[in-house]
C-alpha cells in the first residue's frame, strides 16, 4: 500500500462520517493494521511513512509536516497525516504491552525509533516535537466535522507533552473500551448523568480490579497517578456518550442475563430462572442459538427455558442472536449476590453485580466458598444462614439475612467472586428508601436513609454542617435529621448530591388524578367494561361511556343515574312530626335504632341523627310538644321558591281530617322557637293558614 | 352544629400533614396514601418500594398487592394490573353515606393542601373523625353533618366531587359476570407449569393432573416465573385468560353454587375471603361504610363481612356475580 492509501484506510478505520459523536480515537495497533492490511501492515505502514517524512539524516521532516499543516485548501476530505501519527500511535500501543513500562519518555522513544528505523535508544527522533501542531490540527479537524466524524480525544499529558498525544489514543485500547460501560452499570451511572472527572476516576479505580474485565496493564494505568488526568478525560467522554448499552469484547450490543430467584419457606425452597435482560433497541423477539427470546415487558424477555441452559450456574451462558448484532451473557461465577426485585415482570430477588450497603441480600453460593464468604460477612456486617434451598442445583446454598454494613474491602480484594459482595466503592454513598415525588425529591418526614461507607476517614456535610466520619460505615436516617423543607446538598469526600424536601404541594385534585378509570360504555340500561382493568383516559368521556375513578364517575348519562332523593335527617331523642308545605302533609317519624356498625366509627357517630324518608316534600320537623317543641326548617328557605308553584299553602289537601291534623300539629307549635331564624316568615305563613283551617272547621 | 362527637384524631391527622405534629398514631397507610396523593401517578415498582418504606419491610410483594387492593376498594387509586402495572390517585370524592345520620366519607386522594382546607374550615357546620382501618391501612376520614346539604356545599367550597351514597351510583354501572368473561384473551395452559384447579364446592385449589383434554371446565391456575397466571376452561372447552375474582364466580355459576350471604337486617353482605368480590362490586360494598370488611372467621372459613349495605346494593351485586337466588 502507499502512504495515501494507508492514510485514507486509517481515516476510514478510526474516523468514518457518520460517527454520530461517538468518542473516537486514532487507536492503531498491530492487531488493527493487520486487519486493515496484509499481516506484515505494521512494517508497510513504517515503511511508507520513513519514505514520506524521514529525511535522509534521519529526522522528521520539518518542511512536509508544515505542508501537511497547509492541507485543507488542496479539497481533501481527511488530513494527509494520519499515517504519520498512526505509526505514532502504533509506538504507543507497543510502548503500552510492556507490562513494567511507565510513562517515562524513553521507552516510548525506543518503540518509536525502532519503527522509523532509527537507532532504538537515540532518545527522540529529531523534528518529533513539530508533531504536536499535527495533534491539535487532527483535534480541529475533528471539531470542525461537529462530530460527524467523531467527539476528539486528543489531548496530552502535563508534562510529557509530545508523547502525550499518542499516549491518549493508546491508553485504552478497544477491548477495554468496551468494558467501560460494564463500569458505568456496575457503578450505578445512569446515561446523562452530571459526574466529575474526579468521581469518575475514583469508581473506576474501585471497580478496575480482577473480574472487571479489562486486561492487566489497563488496570495498572488506572491506578497510576501518572495517567489519571488522561485516564479520567477518557473515561468521562466515554461516558458522556454512553447511551445505557453494554458491549461484548467482539462490539456487539450486549445484554445480561440475570438469576432470577423466588425464594419461599424462609430460604428452603427457591424457584430460578435465568432472565435476559431487553436493553433500548433490543426487538421484542430474538432467536439466539436454539433459543427463541419473547419480551416479558419492562426490559426483560421472558426467561429461558431451563432444560436449554443446563448447569448454567457453573458454566455460564453466552448467546448471539442470529443477526450476529447482539449477544447475551450470564457469567459464571461462585457467588451470586441477589437484591430484591421491585421490578413487575420480575418480582423475587436477581442477581446484582456489586451491592450496596445495608441492601437486603441474599446469596447463592457454591458450598466450597461458604465458609471464605461467611468469613468475610462476619467482619463486613451479618454472615447470614446458609440454607439447602431445594430448587437450586447440586452443590449450592442460599445464604438469607445476610447484610454488608461497611465497605471493608481488604480480604475481598483479588478474588473476583468475593469482590461482587463488596460494596461498589471505597467511598460510598447512598440514599436508601423514601418517599419520592421525583428523582431526590421526598415529602418531609419521609426522607431516606442515607448510607456512608468509607475504607478510610472523611468529611461528611449536609448544607453549611460539616462532620469528620471515622472509617467504617454508618447509616443516617435524614427524616430524624430534619434537614427542613426546599433544597439541601449533601456529601461525602468528593461525591456531593443534592436533594429537595418537599411538604406537598399538590393542590386538592393532584395532577394526574384519575388518569387511569375503569371505562364503560352503555348500551341502553346496561354497561359493557371496555377492559375488566382501568385504562388511561384523558380528558372527558365521549358520549356513551362511563369512566369510574375511585368514587368519581364520569360521563353525561350519570350525571343522576337513580334520580336519588336526599334523605331527612332528624334530631334522634324526640318525638318528630313532618309537615309539609301543604294541608294534610304531615307524618309522625319513628325513630331507628342506631345502627351497630356505626360503633367502628365511634360511640357517638350517628348518636344524634337518622334517616327519614318522607311521601311529601317536607317542609319542618316539629320536635317535642307544649313550651319544649322546637321547630326546624328542613330545606334551605332559598329552595323553597323553587317549590312555591307546587306547594301552594293556600291549596287543600281536600282531605278535612287530614287538612286538621296538619293545622293542629303547626297551630299547636306556633310559638316555638324557629330555626334557622331565615324560616320564620314561612313558618309564619304557614301557622297563619292553620289558623284559618283551624277557625273555618270551628276548632 | 353542637355534636358531641369526637374527633378521633383528625387534627392530629391534619397536623402531622402539615408538619405540626408528630406522627406518633399515624399509620403506614396514612403516609402511603398521602405519598399517592401529592404524587399523582406512579408505577407499581414505586408503589412497592414506598410500601416497603412505611412498612419498614423488605417490600414483600403479596402484602403490597393487599395493600393496593385495600385502597383500590376505599375508593383512593386505581391500579392497572394488565396495562404496564401503574396507578393513578382518585380525584376526592365526599360521599354521604346512607343510614349513617349523617356521615359523609372522603375518598380519593388526600393532600395536604385539602385536609389543610378541612381543618380550616370554619364556614359550615360539621365534625371530623378519623377511623383506623386496621394497623397498616389508611385512618379513613369522616365528617359529620347536621344537613345534607351542608356536605355538597363543603365539597363545593373545597372544589372536590360529591356524591349521595356512591355505593348506590357505583352499582348502577357494575359490569356483569358474562361481560367480565368475555374481555378473557384465548391463552392455553403454559406448557411445562402444573396446574391447579379451583374447586367451587370447597373453595379451595386441588392440583390437576389429567391430561388437557380430560380437565374439567372451571378455573385454573398456573405458577410461573414467580407469578400466577389463570385461565379459564369453557364447557365450549375455549381456553381463555381470565382475573380469578371474576373467574371465581364464573365456576360457581357453572356448578350452581352460592356463595355470597346478604343478611338484610343488619344490613351486612358476607363474602368468603376465597372468592375475593371483582374490583367495581368490592368497591361498592366498602364504600357503603366506608369501612374495609371484617374479617370474620367461622367454620374454619375465612369471611369477609362488609357493612351497611343497602338491600339495593346487595342485590345488584348479588345480580353482577349471577349469585341471586
Amino acid at each position: 500500500m502507499t502512504y495515501a492509501e494507508w492514510n485514507e484506510a486509517l481515516a476510514e478505520r478510526f474516523f468514518p462520517a457518520g460517527s454520530a459523536n461517538a468518542p473516537t480515537y486514532l487507536a492503531v495497533s498491530e492487531d488493527v493494521l493487520s486487519n486493515i492490511g496484509a499481516p506484515t501492515a505494521a512494517e508497510d505502514l513504517s515503511r511508507v511513512v520513513r519514505e514520506r517524512y524521514l529525511t535522509p539524516g534521519g529526522s522528521l521532516s520539518g518542511k512536509r509536516i508544515r505542508e501537511d499543516l497547509r492541507w485543507r485548501p488542496g479539497g481533501s476530505p481527511i488530513p494527509p497525516y494520519l499515517g504519520l501519527l498512526g505509526l505514532c500511535v502504533l509506538a504507543a500501543s507497543q510502548m503500552a504491552s510492556d507490562a513494567e513500562a511507565g510513562i517515562r519518555s524513553s521507552n516510548y522513544y525506543f518503540h518509536v525509533n525502532r519503527l522509523l528505523g532509527l537507532d532504538a535508544i537515540s532518545g527522540a527522533p529529531s523534528g518529533f516535537e513539530e508533531l504536536g501542531s499535527l495533534w491539535k490540527d487532527l483535534d480541529r479537524w475533528l471539531r470542525e466535522s461537529g462530530g460527524d466524524r467523531g467527539e476528539s480525544t486528543v489531548s496530552t499529558h502535563r508534562t510529557q507533552v509530545y508523547i502525550g498525544y499518542p499516549m491518549s489514543q493508546a491508553i485504552f485500547p478497544v477491548r477495554d473500551r468496551r468494558r467501560l460501560p460494564d463500569f458505568f452499570v456496575s457503578a450505578g451511572l445512569e446515561p446523562g448523568q452530571k459526574v466529575s472527572s474526579a468521581e469518575l476516576l475514583t469508581h473506576l479505580r474501585r471497580w478496575a480490579g480482577p473480574g472487571s474485565g479489562l486486561r492487566e496493564l489497563t488496570m495498572r494505568r488506572i491506578a497510576d497517578p501518572d495517567w489519571e488526568e488522561m485516564v479520567s478525560g477518557i473515561v468521562l467522554a466515554e461516558f458522556s456518550s454512553w447511551d445505557g448499552a453494554l458491549r461484548d469484547a467482539s462490539g456487539r450490543r450486549r445484554a445480561e442475563i440475570a438469576l432470577n430467584v423466588f425464594v419461599s419457606a424462609g430460604g428452603r425452597r427457591c424457584e430460578v430462572y435465568y432472565v435476559p435482560k431487553q436493553p433500548e433497541g433490543f426487538p421484542d423477539e430474538v432467536t439466539a442459538g436454539d433459543l427463541h427470546l419473547v419480551s416479558a415487558g419492562g426490559g426483560w424477555y421472558q426467561p429461558l427455558p431451563e432444560h436449554l441452559v443446563p448447569d448454567a450456574l457453573a458454566r455460564g451462558v453466552s448467546l448471539v442472536s442470529a443477526d450476529g448484532a447482539r449477544s447475551f451473557s450470564f457469567e459464571p461465577r461462585t457467588i451470586i449476590p441477589l437484591h430484591q426485585s421491585f421490578n413487575a415482570g420480575l418480582g423475587g430477588w436477581i442477581s446484582v453485580r456489586r451491592i450496596h450497603l445495608h441492601d437486603p441480600l441474599r446469596i447463592v453460593v457454591h458450598h466450597e466458598r461458604l465458609a471464605v464468604i461467611q468469613e468475610y460477612l462476619d467482619r463486613a456486617g451479618r454472615d447470614g444462614t446458609p440454607r439447602s434451598a431445594e430448587g437450586l442445583p447440586p452443590g449450592w446454598l442460599l445464604l438469607v439475612d445476610a447484610l454488608v454494613t461497611s465497605a471493608l474491602a481488604g480480604p475481598a480484594r483479588g478474588d473476583p467472586d468475593l469482590e461482587r459482595i463488596l460494596p461498589r466503592l471505597a467511598t460510598t454513598m447512598s440514599f436508601d428508601g423514601g418517599l419520592a415525588l421525583e428523582s431526590d425529591c421526598y415529602l418531609r418526614g419521609e426522607e431516606p436513609v442515607i448510607h456512608l461507607g468509607l475504607e478510610e476517614p472523611g468529611v461528611f456535610y449536609l448544607d453549611g454542617e460539616s462532620q469528620e466520619l471515622a472509617a467504617g460505615g454508618l447509616s443516617l436516617p435524614l427524616s430524624e435529621i430534619k434537614p427542613g423543607l426546599g433544597h439541601h446538598r449533601i456529601g461525602l469526600g468528593e461525591m456531593a448530591r443534592r436533594f429537595v424536601v418537599s411538604g406537598g404541594d399538590a393542590g386538592p385534585v393532584p395532577e394526574g388524578a384519575g388518569s387511569l378509570s375503569f371505562v364503560m360504555e352503555r348500551h341502553g340500561s346496561k354497561v359493557q367494561p371496555r377492559a375488566l382493568d382501568p385504562l388511561p383516559v384523558q380528558g372527558a368521556p365521549s358520549r356513551g361511556n362511563v369512566w369510574v375513578t375511585g368514587a368519581s364517575i364520569r360521563g353525561s348519562e350519570v350525571d343522576d343515574p337513580l334520580g336519588f332523593a336526599l334523605p331527612l335527617l332528624l334530631r334522634r331523642g324526640h318525638e318528630t312530626v313532618l309537615v309539609g308545605h301543604r294541608p294534610g302533609e304531615l307524618m309522625e317519624s319513628e325513630e331507628p335504632p342506631r345502627p351497630s356498625w356505626l360503633d367502628r366509627i365511634g360511640p357517638h357517630a350517628g348518636s344524634q341523627f337518622y334517616e327519614a324518608t318522607c311521601p311529601f316534600p317536607a317542609a319542618f320537623a316539629l320536635y317535642g310538644s307544649g313550651v319544649d317543641c322546637r321547630v326546624e326548617a328542613l330545606e334551605t328557605p332559598e329552595g323553597w321558591d323553587s317549590l312555591a308553584p307546587s306547594a301552594n299553602p293556600k291549596t287543600t289537601s281536600g282531605n278535612l281530617e287530614a287538612d286538621l291534623a296538619w293545622a293542629r300539629a303547626i297551630f299547636g307549635a306556633s310559638n316555638a322557637s324557629v330555626i334557622p331564624r331565615s324560616a320564620a316568615g314561612h313558618w309564619n305563613s304557614l301557622v297563619e293558614l292553620a289558623f284559618d283551617i283551624l277557625v273555618a272547621s270551628g276548632g | 352544629m353542637t355534636s358531641a362527637i369526637e374527633s378521633f384524631g383528625f387534627h392530629q391527622l391534619a397536623g402531622w400533614l402539615c408538619g405540626d405534629a408528630g406522627r406518633s398514631r399515624i399509620s403506614p397507610g396514612d403516609r402511603l396514601l398521602w405519598w399517592l396523593s401529592e404524587k399523582g401517578t406512579g408505577s407499581w415498582a414505586e408503589f412497592r418500594k414506598a410500601y416497603a418504606w412505611v412498612t419498614a419491610n423488605d417490600g414483600d410483594a403479596v402484602k403490597a398487592w393487599i395493600a393496593a387492593r385495600e385502597l383500590q376498594d376505599l375508593g383512593h387509586v386505581e391500579f392497572a394490573w394488565e396495562h404496564g402495572l401503574s396507578w393513578s390517585a382518585a380525584p376526592p370524592v365526599l360521599t354521604l353515606l346512607p343510614s349513617s345520620g349523617g356521615l359523609a366519607y372522603l375518598t380519593g386522594a388526600r393532600t395536604r393542601s385539602l385536609v389543610e382546607a378541612l381543618n380550616e374550615n370554619e364556614a359550615f357546620d360539621f365534625y371530623p373523625a378519623t377511623v383506623s382501618q386496621g394497623p397498616q391501612g389508611p385512618h379513613g376520614v369522616f365528617l359529620l353533618f347536621g344537613s345534607p346539604h351542608e356536605a355538597e356545599e363543603l365539597a363545593r367550597s373545597l372544589g372536590i366531587e360529591y356524591t349521595f351514597s356512591i355505593a348506590e351510583v357505583l352499582v348502577g354501572v357494575l359490569p356483569q359476570l358474562a361481560d367480565m368473561m368475555e374481555q378473557g384473551e384465548p391463552s392455553p395452559f403454559r406448557i411445562g407449569f402444573d396446574k391447579e384447579r379451583f374447586e367451587p364446592e370447597t373453595l379451595f385449589w386441588r392440583e390437576a393432573t389429567e391430561p388437557e383434554g380430560d380437565l374439567a371446565p372451571g378455573l385454573y391456575r398456573m405458577r410461573t416465573w414467580g407469578r400466577t397466571e389463570y385461565r379459564f376452561l369453557s364447557a365450549t372447552r375455549k381456553i381463555v385468560s381470565c382475573q380469578p375474582e371474576s373467574a371465581f364466580y364464573e365456576s360457581l355459576r357453572y356448578a350452581r353454587r352460592q356463595i355470597l350471604r346478604y343478611e338484610a337486617e343488619t344490613k351486612m353482605l358476607v363474602v368468603p375471603a376465597a372468592a375475593r368480590l371483582p374490583s367495581l362490586q368490592a368497591r361498592a360494598a366498602t364504600l357503603s361504610s366506608g369501612l374495609l370488611p371484617k374479617p370474620v372467621r367461622t367454620g374454619g372459613q375465612l369471611e369477609l363481612r362488609y357493612e351497611n349495605v343497602s338491600p339495593r346494593v346487595a342485590e345488584a351485586i348479588l345480580l353482577s356475580l349471577s349469585q341471586a337466588g
